[in-house]
């Protein structure tokens, strides 16, 4: 029977994993070095992991596009044209027969055969922050374990370790990270002034609105190659001295993460963040603003081999005139996330690339007094598309005013247990909490297998 | 007992306070049974700073350093723990790491609520040595405007968290001030304690009639909050016909006293001697702030999950704590002057875990740490040694190096954001070239190079450079060019700081 309780880390019904009762036969001290060892490291549990082949074409790269806010989905992926609840927002038809969208959304409704919505979201987190950390981590928050992100589990199971760049970049905005697992696995935020009111402290000389810069990966003012080479010989030798007497997993990573420092600052493909051999008319296809750039900026990292990407866009908690913002937001949204599924398409990118849309809730189906509308966890719609998804379908449906799913409805670890089997990863592996709990990628998820097969 | 084991006890003098003496005893015999090798005693360098970081969370000074190297009194370590006691950074540091424990920090770090808070830590709270049963009561007990009654903002912020009615607060009071995870009974019993459901919504009771309101001033854009003890309000569970009200009730089946308010009762009945629990909790903070890890794992959680390494001394610690009247600077000064905490980082060979505290772990500074060791170090302090908040600088730190959950913590997290930061970011490397800086001023007071290379050692790494050391930058210091004479010893002061030496304590 599964266990529900979101708030202690643990159950008592998982029964002893084999790892338990290795450790409890060691005892002793030597037992908890063991247990200290492996539960530090957040490490998987190899012997639990019964890799399943869930699909052929497996995608080998991620990009959230993250609407923070929460974003109506009745204006975006479910309108309701003629109803009370659908406001003035217009439903227009889209590549695929019988699948209409919101007209905010028309560069997107012409790769629909590429897109598939589910409009059966439920969940129960109604505040940014618990709706927040539920998206990214697909669990409910709870006190005592901060679980790792969509983008750190991505970056631990498909990266690539050698690569010079990060395997998980945040354009855009904070968001969550590694949390029990190794740091190594934490999103590397690049300011592309995506969040409200810019994400990252940025108060630089970003004169030109759309440049997407990346921070403190130039030598500071007056030193050159040689001198930071020098400075570099030096603090090895200091590192050495220091670890011959005080050797510990801290030290370590400090090393670990001054060398990969190092690597990414050198590195030729930083070239990623040059937009500037990019075709004008394309350029111009994703859109002049910073989302635009962004979303061009993450395929270039994806043909680099960077395993996750998140864009953030914000100003969706509509609270007040919702379909102006709504529409307003859309101009970027659209044409860059449009943009984006085409460019990959036609690049042949498109099958090994996983694109997510989402936000942390959708917005009640009643409008309210300031035209505006609230938070709804209750029912809303999200969208998939490309490497190892189904395009072309809608999955779920809510009723005629978008109040209730009406059909099928899938929760948010449904959807990470869909995101997952997408990437080839088996939802059900488990990872060890520092506490030595074994946590699961996806908290008893089922995936939609109508959008995998 | 191993000769070297003895020898760290006969070393225990008699000027040690007795309760010292308890935590080198039972520490050491843990090494014995388990024939665990362990460190020497710190240098006197090695010891000065991290006492520093650990009491007062700034540096020592290079002339501190000096003075302190010199002395040949015996006793100089114990009047140096004194000393820092005395000065304000101590009642800032506390009130900071206190702020972080009761509210933590958010993007908006420091906001009015958490303004009046920290004020009250600081002036009230370690200023005055309030006992810490008294500080805790007042958290627990005051009412008032958030912007005038600084510890209301403990409770506040939780009256509307996690569905109202007292769950967030009695969860958050229980983990806080006992260690105890009661939340956790909320939605069945407890799987690793002996809480029942009952019990969970008898501590919530305490609470439910806990609430918030805005302020009741005649002006109308006033947004202050003020938190107050409303007459009615239950604590409740089940649904439907099952739904019952639960009377407040403390965990061990106690009622509470009739003549108190139901805070009242709760802080009487948590802060009787027989809960342990409330003088183990915070005792064991204070150790694994000191020691990098507590003698129970994790420090909010006592639950049957989690051994402590050292039960005896967990509880002895505690009830002499109790006995001196919660006096939270006996408490420091007792964990300052043991020698298992005055122990060399210098780790000694095959040394096993950390739980045996066999030689002082190497842990990461905290945002705060860290942010006051850069401008110590670069010497970007006004007379009275504080740090200025330059342009929300520690706000970035705290959001670069800082996480909520382990606020009492180091979490330097090894990052490659957090090793570009200081490698090329501003803080550092806009300082360390500005003219009239720190820097100059040491070029200007010691004409020699090997004077310099001492001085800057001390401002950084607080202590003198190696044989080896010396050998490699005496040298290198010489090699700038005409009218760039200043850029070599600025390559020592970029490496010095990007060092795990100055990164973490040890």
């Amino acid at each position: 029977m599964a266990h529900d309780c979101k708030d202690c880390e643990g159950t008592r019904r998982f029964g002893l994993s084999r790892r338990d009762v290795l450790r409890g036969s060691l005892g002793g001290f030597l037992g908890f070095a063991f247990a200290r060892q492996t539960e530090t490291f957040g490490a998987a549990l190899p012997e639990l992991l019964l890799p399943q082949d869930t699909t052929a074409k497996a995608a080998k790269s991620v990009i959230v596009v993250w609407l923070g806010g929460g974003p109506s989905t009745l204006d975006l992926w479910d309108p309701k044209e003629g109803r009370e609840t659908g406001g003035p927002t217009k439903a227009i038809d889209t590549s695929v027969k019988g699948i209409q969208y919101a007209d905010n959304l028309p560069t997107i409704a012409k790769v629909a055969e590429h897109v598939s919505v589910i409009r059966s979201m439920v969940s129960r987190e109604g505040s940014h922050e618990r709706g927040r950390y539920l998206l990214h981590t697909g669990y409910v928050p709870t006190g005592t374990v901060v679980h790792p992100s969509m983008g750190s589990i991505s970056a631990m199971e498909l990266g690539n370790k050698k690569l010079d760049l990060p395997n998980f970049i945040s354009l855009g905005g904070s968001t969550d990270g590694a949390g029990f697992l190794p740091p190594e696995f934490n999103p590397f935020a690049v300011d592309a002034g995506g969040g409200r009111g810019g994400g990252g402290g940025g108060k630089g000389p970003m004169a030109s609105s759309d440049v997407i810069k990346i921070s403190n990966v130039s030598y500071p003012n007056g030193v050159d190659k040689n001198r930071f080479r020098e400075r570099m010989k030096f603090l090895q030798e200091q590192e050495a001295d220091f670890e011959k007497e005080h050797a510990s997993e801290e030290v370590t990573r400090h090393k670990t993460a001054y060398e990969k420092a190092d690597r990414l600052m050198h590195t030729p493909l930083l070239e990623a963040f040059d937009l500037g051999k990019e075709k004008p008319e394309l350029v111009k296809a994703y859109g002049e603003g910073k989302f635009g750039r962004s979303c061009m900026l993450a395929r270039r990292l994806v043909e680099r081999g960077v395993a996750f990407i998140e864009i953030s866009l914000g100003g969706w908690d509509t609270h007040q005139d919702n379909f102006n913002k709504v529409s307003s937001n859309c101009k970027q949204l659209d044409p860059g996330l449009g943009t984006l599924i085409r460019d990959l398409q036609e690049k042949r990118m498109l099958d090994k690339t996983l694109i997510v849309c989402m936000g942390e809730f959708g917005r009640t189906p009643k409008i309210n007094a300031n035209n505006g509308r609230d938070h709804y966890p209750r029912a809303w719609s999200m969208m998939l598309a490309g490497g190892g998804i189904q395009g072309g379908r809608v999955i779920g449906a809510t009723d005629k005013d978008g109040v209730e799913v009406k059909e099928r409805p899938v929760t948010v670890p449904d959807l990470f247990a869909t995101v997952y089997s997408a990437l080839g990863v088996d939802p059900k592996k488990k990872n060890v909490s520092p506490l030595g709990r074994p946590i699961a990628l996806s908290d008893n998820g089922v995936a939609v297998k109508e959008l995998l097969t | 007992m191993s000769l070297a084991t003895l020898a760290f006890l006969l070393l225990t003098q008699e000027s040690q306070p007795a309760g010292s003496a308890l935590i080198d005893q039972q520490i050491s015999k843990t090494w014995a049974d388990a024939v665990v090798p362990h460190a020497g005693p710190s240098d006197d360098a090695e010891f000065l700073r991290r006492v520093s970081l650990d009491i007062v969370g700034v540096l020592p000074s290079p002339d501190e350093i000096l003075e302190f190297l010199k002395d040949p009194r015996p006793d100089k370590r114990a009047a140096k723990i004194d000393q820092l006691l005395t000065r304000p950074e101590y009642a800032h540091a506390w009130a900071e790491l206190w702020e972080d424990v009761l509210v933590g920090y958010d993007q908006q770090s420091r906001n009015d609520s958490n303004k009046a808070l920290y004020t009250w830590l600081r002036d009230e709270v370690f200023g005055k040595n309030l006992p810490y049963d008294k500080m805790v009561s007042a958290l627990l007990c005051s009412n008032g405007i958030n912007t005038e009654v600084g510890p209301v903002n403990f409770l506040l912020r939780l009256t509307r968290k996690d569905g109202g009615g007292g769950v967030a607060m009695a969860s958050k009071a229980s983990k806080t001030f006992m260690s105890t995870q009661i939340q956790c009974a909320q939605c069945h019993d407890h799987p690793f304690d002996r809480f029942t459901q009952d019990d969970f919504y008898g501590m919530v009771a305490f609470f439910a009639r806990t609430k918030a309101k805005k302020a009741d001033t005649m002006d109308p854009k006033d947004k202050r909050m003020e938190l107050y003890d409303d007459t009615k309000g239950e604590a409740s569970m089940g649904e439907g016909k099952a739904k019952k009200t639960v009377a407040p009730r403390f965990l061990d089946e106690i009622a509470p006293p009739q003549d108190l308010s139901r805070r009242q009762a709760f802080v009487k009945l948590m802060t009787r001697p027989e809960n342990a629990n409330f003088a183990r909790s915070v005792v064991n903070r204070y150790w694994a702030r000191f020691f990098g890890r507590g003698i129970i794992e994790p420090v909010d959680d006592f639950s049957n999950r989690f051994k402590p390494s050292h039960p005896e001394l967990l509880d002895r610690l505690s009830k002499e704590f109790v006995q001196q009247g919660y006096d939270m600077a006996w408490l420091v000064r007792t964990i300052a002057n043991s020698r298992s905490y005055q122990l060399s980082s210098r780790r000694p060979e095959s040394a096993s875990s950390e739980r045996f505290f066999s030689y002082s772990a190497t842990r990461p500074l905290t945002p705060e740490q860290l942010y006051m060791s850069l401008m110590g170090a670069l010497g970007i302090v006004d007379g009275e040694g504080v740090a200025k908040n330059k342009g929300g600088l520690l706000t970035q730190f705290r959001q670069r190096f800082g996480e909520e959950e382990t606020a009492d913590r180091g979490v330097f997290q090894g990052t490659i954001t957090q090793a570009l930061y200081i490698m090329n970011g501003p803080l550092p490397n806009g300082e360390i070239p500005r003219a009239n800086n720190k820097l100059d001023k040491i070029l200007k007071q010691f004409p020699a190079a090997e004077d310099r290379v001492d001085r800057i050692f001390l401002s950084v790494l607080c202590r003198l450079p190696s044989a080896r050391e010396r050998a490699t930058y005496v040298p290198f210091v010489k090699t700038g060019a005409p009218k760039k004479e200043k850029e070599p010893y600025e390559d020592l002061y970029w490496v010095l700081l990007n060092s795990s030496e100055f990164l973490f304590n040890h």
